[in-house]
């Protein structure tokens, strides 16, 4: 088959499939373990469907102009979407690998329960961004609302502007970068230094996520157990030593 | 089974009058039918054979993993559905046998044999720690849970013990409260009751047709129930433990829940109870007064002290764990049977003539039929 002609195979609509059997036709891709590209879908006819693509667990990288309702992407893994437009809540709820990037806003609950992968929303994100999440990193270009990353066991949140009240509450072991403002943060949680090896960190994070900006313009945030235990390892080296 | 407590006991069964037809057996209890366009057949023909008495709260984390998916299992193959995650009882590989394997049926017809997976509700709390999306795969029930978690101290938390079944402890890295973390109150990824639906479709397609169902606790009853009908569950369940103490509040309850559902248009939403402490005789009286699960965790409280022991003795082969789970699940039987049994007999009586009290205050309460022993 051409190249052209393989292309439009991979070219599929959500008015000519429900999304039941567009997902099998997603998972009859073959896929080269060894090619150094992930095989392109490209999703035509999208207009706000709620659960959509959910529990998708093959290595094919999707693209989607229009917006999604709730719970777009939840449960996937191995999979990279690439999407214009905005989603309702709880995108990505449950994911455990592969990556997520919305050129838009998302609702309440982004990112929530995820064990894995990168989640990394253009616009802004609701309320309770990251609740309960168990690893892997979300990233938010704008602003997040309330209560983000609250009960998070583990991961990174990466915020580009400002936060609403909250931040981190009843969070552990997770670590939250903010450019912006919090209007307040948990009791739980505190500012901590912004080491040499956490700035080459963020660094890394930033251009993984596609996200522009210097990582010392951010702040870290961490649960104060966190910050405790940091300090407490031998041979830590206080960055305000010399 | 001497930890069970029978709270009810002014309740009394009533018996058919002297010269009523002699009729044949009447059907056999069953689970009202569920909404058959939003369940999978096969989780509707499951309903059909299984038990009104379930397991809603078990600590698995107290026990041995090897145990822990024997008990389930001697449970399953007496249509008792039990509430786990596959974190809770699997091995290292993840595999868990209750999770994965056929549970064979007795036949209908000797022609046809049926197969059907072990009767499974998936505790879908708010945090969804321990969680995983294989859970969802040929699940029975998946239980949304509104109400937050209190743990043994009485702090609405997870344990460390509880985190680290879920393989949720990262080697030494602290945790917030230092031996345990803050439960949620709401699932964070729902705004408010109104979008509780958006949820419950969520999980229908995600589970492929289980039933849905919502645990609340009684506090807010009033205000939520509503919202909780309107996200069209397929079944509510009433933690009552946490609130009542004597029988009669405990009766008044579910008689009361129950007519508050069917006035706000839930007459065919199921309703299944945690009752706390209670025997067979008194789970058959609740279903009388208008539920139709009953969780018998508490049957169970004087078992898990020998099988804890067992667990923490380091004797925990899988042939003893399986024997130690089948006597468990024969000693369950025999008063699952009699609950079984007595509701075989109440189904020959009206529904307003099958239970009633010589105290006044009972009869009066529960709108219980009247018996002109003396009159």
């Amino acid at each position: 088959m051409s190249d052209s002609s393989e292309q439009q195979a991979r070219r599929f609509s959500l008015s000519s499939f429900d999304m039941d059997e567009l997902m099998n036709k997603i998972r009859e891709i073959d896929v080269d373990e060894e090619a150094e590209k992930l095989p392109e879908v490209t999703i035509d006819g999208i207009h706000g469907q709620a659960n959509a693509f959910m529990h998708l667990a093959h290595p094919v990288r999707l693209a989607l102009n229009g917006a999604l309702g709730d719970y777009a992407f939840a449960f996937n893994e191995l999979t990279d979407v690439q999407m214009t437009g905005n989603v309702g809540h709880g995108v990505g709820e449950g994911m455990k690998s592969g990556a997520v990037r919305i050129r838009g806003n998302a609702g309440e609950g982004a990112g929530c329960s995820m064990t894995g992968g990168t989640l990394a929303i253009y616009g802004s994100a609701g309320d309770r961004c990251g609740a309960a999440m168990r690893g892997g990193g979300i990233f938010v270009r704008g602003d997040v609302g309330k209560e983000t990353g609250i009960g998070a066991l583990g991961g990174t949140i990466v915020i580009g502007g400002d936060a609403g009240k909250n931040l981190g509450d009843a969070a552990s072991n997770v670590t939250i970068f903010i450019r912006g403002q919090a209007e307040s943060l948990a009791s739980g949680v505190t500012e901590a230094p912004l080491r040499q090896r956490e700035q080459v960190r963020l660094g890394l994070l930033l251009i993984n996520a596609s996200i522009r900006g210097d990582a010392k313009d951010f702040r870290r945030i961490v649960p104060r157990a966190m910050l405790e235990a940091e300090t407490a390892k031998p041979g830590e080296l206080n960055p305000n030593w010399r | 089974m001497n930890a069970m407590r029978a709270r009810l006991e002014k309740i009394k069964f009533v018996s058919p009058r002297a010269g009523s037809l002699w009729t044949g057996p009447p059907s056999p209890w069953q689970h009202p039918a569920l909404h058959s366009d939003r369940v999978s057949t096969a989780v509707s023909e499951t309903f059909k054979s299984l038990s009104p008495l379930f397991l809603h709260g078990t600590a698995w984390h107290h026990i041995d993993r090897d145990q822990a998916n024997a008990i389930a299992l001697a449970l399953g193959d007496i249509g008792i559905p039990v509430t786990v995650l596959r974190s809770e009882i699997s091995n290292q590989n993840g595999e868990s046998t209750f999770h994965d394997s056929l549970r064979s049926t007795e036949p209908s017809d000797r022609n046809q044999r049926r197969t059907r997976y072990y009767p499974r509700l998936v505790p879908y709390r708010p945090e969804r720690y321990g969680l995983v999306v294989s859970d969802f795969d040929n699940a029975t029930v998946i239980d949304i849970r509104l109400n937050t978690h209190r743990d043994e101290t009485g702090r609405f938390a997870y344990s460390a013990e509880q985190l680290a079944r879920w393989d949720l402890l990262k080697g030494e890295a602290p945790i917030s409260g230092g031996s345990w973390v803050p439960s949620a109150t709401f699932p964070p990824d729902v705004p408010n009751l109104n979008h509780l639906v958006n949820k419950s479709s969520q999980l229908r397609t995600l589970s492929k047709g289980a039933a849905i169902f919502i645990t609340v606790d009684p506090f807010h009853l009033e205000d939520d129930l509503p919202g909780i009908l309107n996200a069209e569950p397929d079944g509510i369940i009433l933690q009552l433990e946490c609130i009542v103490s004597d029988g009669l509040e405990l009766a008044k309850f579910v008689m009361q829940t129950r007519k508050m559902m069917d006035q706000l248009g839930g007459q065919k939403v199921p309703l299944w109870v945690s009752p706390g402490s209670i025997d067979a005789d008194d789970a058959a009286k609740l279903i009388a007064l208008g539920a139709s699960g009953i969780a018998i965790d508490s049957w169970f409280d004087h078992l898990w002290d020998e099988v804890e022991s067992t667990s923490n003795s380091g004797y925990a082969s899988r042939s003893h764990a399986a024997n130690q789970a089948n006597r468990l699940a024969s000693e369950i039987q025999w008063h699952a049977n009699r609950t079984m049994g007595l509701l075989y007999s109440l189904e020959r009586l009206p529904r307003d003539q099958r239970l009633t009290s010589l105290d006044p205050t009972w009869c009066q309460s529960l709108e219980l039929s009247r018996t002109n022993v003396f009159s």
